[in-house]
């Protein structure tokens, strides 16, 4: 997997909003943006929950989860453990924030050509 | 920047690209919504013989910039309708295929099931992502209308004649029963509309300018034949009705 270690930041440069429904970051270092549907703090981390209303957990919300794990970590300087992908049906499926997906998520960020 | 809903959507594309490699044929990436849209419209296949005449012309012109659903006039007329009858002023769309491979049309009659089979966890993945919760669905043309339905998709959807040329009999059909408004609308949309609009597509797919100015001369070229104007009536008369 092609790695894109230009695109890590040193500095944050993050910008961060807060509405009633959800928290919108926008870190200009990373070329990034997201809104998770909630952010849950626990045990010294905090966890992020996306909603959904498919029936199974696919591979592009893995993706999106982890541009959140590195939104978080950018912004808020932690880095998740791991988030949730909340179904149409209820059930709750942890995501593991993982070296393997980070390098996901930064490889096809690098290949996102600017709007 | 690149949103979270765009890296997902390159993540989505990536299994595309892999599994029409691994079908023999060369993907052809749709034009990328911008974050989630209120209607998506499933075809049938990118083909390949007009845009390109090789698989190898085919990847040269996707990786320039090359887009589907951004070549023929029937491919505008299809966005002006959606645009002009569908959208509201805050709606967005995505236009997608069942299977996301490029081929020629004789091939694409070949294991259609098979292929369609296939690619539909791709598809169920990408109207997951693209789609609202409340989007409404609709599959152009019978066959992936049939798909759909035995496959048991889990949303409801409409269904709409093809736009493609070798349709043209279901244009005529469509205006059966309503002669008297197709005459009174026939005259109501122009070439230059759907060119203007045109424009704004590509613009809005972010297509390189040299495509999107060969593209634009060619529909200079093209005329609102009366097939045509039936097809864009029986689309205000089924986006209309969708929409309601």
């Amino acid at each position: 997997m092609r790695t894109c270690a230009a695109k890590v930041p040193l500095l944050s440069e993050c910008r961060i909003s807060h509405s009633s429904q959800s928290t919108y970051f926008d870190a200009v270092a990373l070329g990034l943006t997201g809104r998770p549907d909630r952010l849950v703090k626990a045990d010294g981390t905090i966890i992020p929950e996306e909603w959904k209303s498919s029936r199974r957990v696919w591979p592009s919300h893995r993706a999106q989860m982890g541009t959140y794990f590195l939104l978080i970590e950018e912004e808020l300087r932690i880095r998740p453990t791991h988030g949730f992908i909340v179904l149409g049906d209820g059930t709750r499926h942890r995501i593991e924030n993982t070296s393997e997906l980070r390098a996901y998520v930064l490889e096809l960020s690098c290949r996102v050509p600017s709007a | 920047m690149c949103s979270s809903f765009r890296v997902a959507y390159r993540a989505l594309e990536e299994r595309m690209k892999a599994l029409a490699e691994a079908d023999g044929d060369v993907f052809l990436p749709n034009p990328e919504p911008e974050g989630p849209v209120d209607y998506v419209l499933i075809c049938m296949e990118p083909s390949l013989g007009r845009w390109a005449r090789s698989a190898d012309q085919a990847r040269i012109k996707v990786k320039a910039g090359f887009r589907n659903f951004l070549f023929s006039i029937e491919d505008f007329i299809f966005h002006f309708c959606i645009r002009r009858y569908l959208c509201g002023p805050a709606q967005r769309y995505h236009i997608t295929d069942l299977s996301k491979g490029a081929m020629l049309v004789n091939r694409a009659d070949l294991a259609r099931v098979q292929r369609y089979d296939r690619w539909y966890a791709l598809l169920q993945d990408e109207i997951d992502l693209v789609a609202t919760s409340d989007a409404a669905i609709i599959a152009v043309g019978n066959v992936v209308s049939q798909h759909l339905e035995r496959r048991g998709f889990r949303r409801p959807f409409a269904q709409i004649i093809h736009y493609s040329g070798l349709a043209g009999r279901a244009r005529s059909a469509g205006i059966v029963g309503h002669e008297d408004g197709f005459q009174a609308f026939r005259n109501s949309v122009s070439m230059e509309d759907v060119s203007a609009m045109a424009e704004a597509v590509l613009r809005a797919a972010s297509v390189p300018a040299d495509i999107r100015d060969e593209t634009l001369a060619r529909l200079a070229r093209s005329q609102l034949s009366t097939s045509r104007q039936q097809l864009v009536f029986s689309y205000k008369l089924a986006f209309v009705s969708i929409r309601s």
